[in-house]
């Protein structure tokens, strides 16, 4: 049980004039209690392999299969998707109404899918007694980023993928949000594309490295770690300032060893390091 | 992905119609419009069909794009030849038909007329668009109502209100695509049910959209107050464009040669 | 110098003050940081600065003329430079060097030294050449880079900067924060920088903390840096590097507070 694109490629307006390649060939793969992390810059291709592991779009070259199926059937319902800053897309009266707005469409009756709006709700750590019957419209930055992600998590997908979860929010924001992230995490299997590697990085099963539509790393966090000065010198990445800090030692004639993502762990490694 | 010439929006090309001042190709489309319902015979619409590829030729634009704009009037061409074309019971000879609904030759004639009228004037007042940028468009338009400033008519503010609303069409289409495939990924259809259920389908998405709208509004007025915008009367321009001898004269044949057109055929 | 003066303001209709008391003052050539929670009263703050708000109590003057005074409100904002968090809520130009000339356009400057301030603000920014540009065309950076030339076109002695990274992926808050920089320490602006981003509140000349409406700390940037408890009221978090500085520091190597970028922190400890 997985959700797998195998080689995915897609170009908009294939076959016309006007066809532009968004993503080469890119592997990615994810299972219930994962995390992956897909990392790259603006106009890597991550919101296009996004919506091809949303089902919304057909690979124009590979497979994108949820469960061993494929299709835009297979995907509805199962795999759920939160596009960047979810919260310019409320529509409804109250928080719970709009957050059982997924649920309904798929086919819950209004009392069950109440049910499943207020459980979401709860898993971001908005209380549905405090929230549901407030307008969207007048929550803070914070509570409507969570409060739409919970319109995504009330459908119950096996896979969430989040579009930049954390962007725009203040500390404790991006702290809320992150906790969601891991209470969801236990039920279904996540995917959350990031420009801000620190903030997901350290958790992850599995990381992903895009640049100009093209997967130029793949798998484990350690192991990209290790592979970060030759992905920095090819241009492809830049690694999170503190394993920047543990390269450049190491350049300097004081080797720090696997470099590290945690700080402290990290700074001992740095001050242990011979001269 | 809004490209150039969606929505018969600006091409930006080098082509002697592109070089014209907006003003005067405003006043050859006005001219071509009143000239092409002028005409009374298919050898008229024939000659305006000859003028209209020559000019697109002219300016350089494609031709995918110079008829795309026919594309949504589509549904009206149908409608004008059915209506015509179509009688009820007629008491003349018929070319077809069934049971009470028949094709009369004459109506079928009129209707086709219609609608390549209708295609023509499309395609020909679509040139306008394509070959003028927004900006030399808002400022053509400014100086053509310049005279309404007499009778207290707020033009300048008028001029900024089109460009304002040009400036934001390619982000509003793409954020409403945005909102569609949010709210698709949330399992909402728009694709079945009757009329009815399919326009109740949409209110998720007009919703946030008019919500985001004028929310916008609000924040961009607040951002031109901050950059001193006010009595719009009084501003100046960057690039300030003008009619010159080129485009009185290209104007005044233009427009000459239009409606003695439209006269004669 | 912009100055706040015991300023006082509330929304209409609402019953707590958005800001209460505040007092602080911005000099041309340094970059002043101002952080805070949401609801802190930082983007009060800034349309204070403007006159787009006018106080309650207490003034505010822009160079010795207060915001109060209707009729000169129009020096005020054209001496101050406003950009807001989301460009696309700023830009109404339909290609960027018409939005650049928005602002002196709406001043009556006369065209040819329109065309000179849109160019020089454009290389201020690092966009020449995107003159004809569609907005929607540009990526977030560069549309931020955008709304800031059109606030540098109107040659103003300030700017006002309101969360101008909160958008941006690291290289692109890179660049504007090196624009700030090259900004305030080059040209000679004084640059008032909203923000919730450490490494911005590290590279500032001074920094100020708002909680609920009160200023809760004004001083030194790296003395906010080291203090926890002044960085959770604010709503601030350290970076990965700032806590490995923190870290190091604990272990008892002598790093900066300030030192927010690998080189610093290598530096500090192999000089």
């Amino acid at each position: 049980m997985a959700l797998i694109l195998q080689d995915v490629g897609y170009t908009y307006a294939a076959g016309t004039a006007l066809a532009q390649e968004a993503l080469g060939r890119v592997s990615l793969e994810v299972a219930p209690g994962e995390l992956t992390v897909v990392l790259g810059p603006s106009g890597s291709g991550k919101t296009t392999l996004l919506r091809l592991a949303a089902g919304l779009l057909e690979p124009t070259s590979g497979s994108a299969k949820v469960d061993g199926q494929s299709g835009a059937r297979a995907f509805r319902g199962v795999v759920g998707l939160a596009f960047q800053r979810p919260e310019t897309q409320f529509f409804d009266a109250t928080v719970l109404a709009d957050v059982a707005f997924g649920p309904s469409n798929l086919g819950l009756d209004p009392r069950a899918a109440a049910a499943a709006a207020r459980g979401a709700l709860e898993t971001v750590g908005l209380e549905p007694d405090a929230f549901g019957d407030r307008s969207p419209f007048t929550l803070s930055g914070g509570e409507a980023r969570r409060a739409a992600l919970a319109g995504v998590l009330a459908m119950s997908p096996r896979y969430l993928l989040l579009d930049e979860p954390t962007c725009g929010l203040d500390a404790p924001g991006r702290r809320a949000v992150t906790a969601a992230v891991e209470r969801a995490r236990r039920a279904a299997g996540v995917v959350v594309v990031t420009h801000d590697a620190e903030e997901f990085l350290e958790g992850a099963d599995r990381v992903l490295v895009l640049r100009d539509g093209r997967g130029v790393f793949a798998g484990r966090v350690n192991e990209l770690l290790a592979a970060s000065t030759r992905l920095q010198e090819a241009g492809d990445w830049t690694p999170p300032e503190v394993v920047r800090a543990q390269l450049l030692a190491t350049e300097a004639g004081h080797p720090v060893g696997p470099s590290s993502l945690q700080p402290g762990l990290a700074a001992a490694a740095l001050l242990g390091a011979p001269r | 992905m809004i490209r150039h010439g969606a929505l018969g929006q600006y091409v930006p090309l080098d082509s002697p119609v592109h070089r014209l001042d907006a003003a005067a190709k405003m006043g050859i489309a006005t001219a071509f419009t009143v000239a092409l319902f002028m005409a009374e015979r298919f050898l008229g619409l024939a000659v305006f069909a000859l003028l209209v590829v020559g000019a697109v030729a002219i300016a350089r634009v494609p031709a995918r794009m110079a008829l795309r704009g026919v594309r949504t009037v589509a549904f009206i061409l149908v409608v004008t030849l059915v209506v015509n074309a179509l009688r009820w019971e007629p008491a003349t000879v018929a070319l077809l038909r069934v049971g009470p609904v028949a094709v009369d030759a004459e109506g079928l004639r009129a209707g086709i007329f219609f609608a390549v009228r209708i295609v023509l004037l499309v395609v020909g007042t679509s040139l306008l668009t394509l070959t003028t940028s927004p900006v030399e468009l808002a400022s053509g338009i400014e100086r053509a109502l310049a005279p309404l400033r007499l009778v207290r008519v707020p033009v300048g503010d008028l001029a900024m209100t089109l460009t304002i609303a040009l400036r934001f069409i390619p982000t509003t289409v793409e954020e409403a695509d945005r909102i569609v495939t949010a709210q698709t990924a949330r399992g909402a259809r728009f694709d079945t049910g009757g009329p009815v259920a399919r326009a109740r389908a949409y209110a998720p998405v007009l919703v946030p959209l008019f919500f985001n709208l004028f929310r916008r509004a609000d924040e961009l007025a607040t951002a031109m107050e901050a950059r001193c915008y006010r009595d719009a009367e009084s501003r100046t321009h960057l690039r300030a464009s003008r009619m010159g001898a080129a485009d009185w004269a290209a104007l005044a044949m233009c427009a000459t040669a239009l409606v003695t057109a439209g006269v004669l055929l | 110098m912009i100055e706040f003066d015991r300023v006082g303001y509330a929304y209409p209709g609402a019953e707590a003050l958005a800001l209460d008391a505040v007092s602080l003052a911005l000099s041309p050539g340094e970059v002043l940081s101002v952080a805070g929670a949401n609801g802190s009263g930082k983007s009060t703050l800034a349309r204070l600065a403007d006159g787009l708000l006018i106080p309650m109590s207490g003034s505010v003057t822009v160079d010795g003329i207060s915001t109060a005074e209707g009729a000169r409100v129009w020096e005020i904002r054209s001496r101050v430079g406003m950009v807001f968090q989301d460009p696309d809520d700023q830009i109404v130009g339909t290609v960027v060097e018409e939005d650049v000339a928005f602002g002196p356009e709406n001043l009556g400057v006369a065209p040819a030294e329109i065309r000179e301030r849109v160019t020089a603000a454009l290389a201020a920014v690092g966009l020449t050449g995107l003159e004809r540009r569609e907005p929607h065309l540009l990526s977030e950076g560069q549309k931020q880079r955008v709304a800031i030339a059109g606030a540098l076109a109107m040659r103003p002695a300030y700017l006002v900067l309101d969360e101008p990274t909160a958008m941006l992926d690291p290289a692109g808050r890179r660049d504007v924060l090196d624009l700030i920089d090259r900004l305030a320490h080059a040209d000679g602006h004084g640059v008032l920088h909203i923000s919730h981003d450490v490494a911005g509140i590290a590279r500032a000349d001074r920094a100020v903390v708002l909680e609920r409406g009160a200023v809760i700390f004004a001083g030194d940037p790296a003395a906010l840096l080291r203090d926890e408890d002044l960085l959770r009221r604010g709503g601030l978090e350290l970076s990965g590097i700032g806590r490995l500085a923190d870290a190091l520091r604990g272990l008892g190597a002598h790093v900066p507070a300030l030192a927010m970028d690998a080189e610093s922190v290598v530096e500090a400890l192999w000089p």
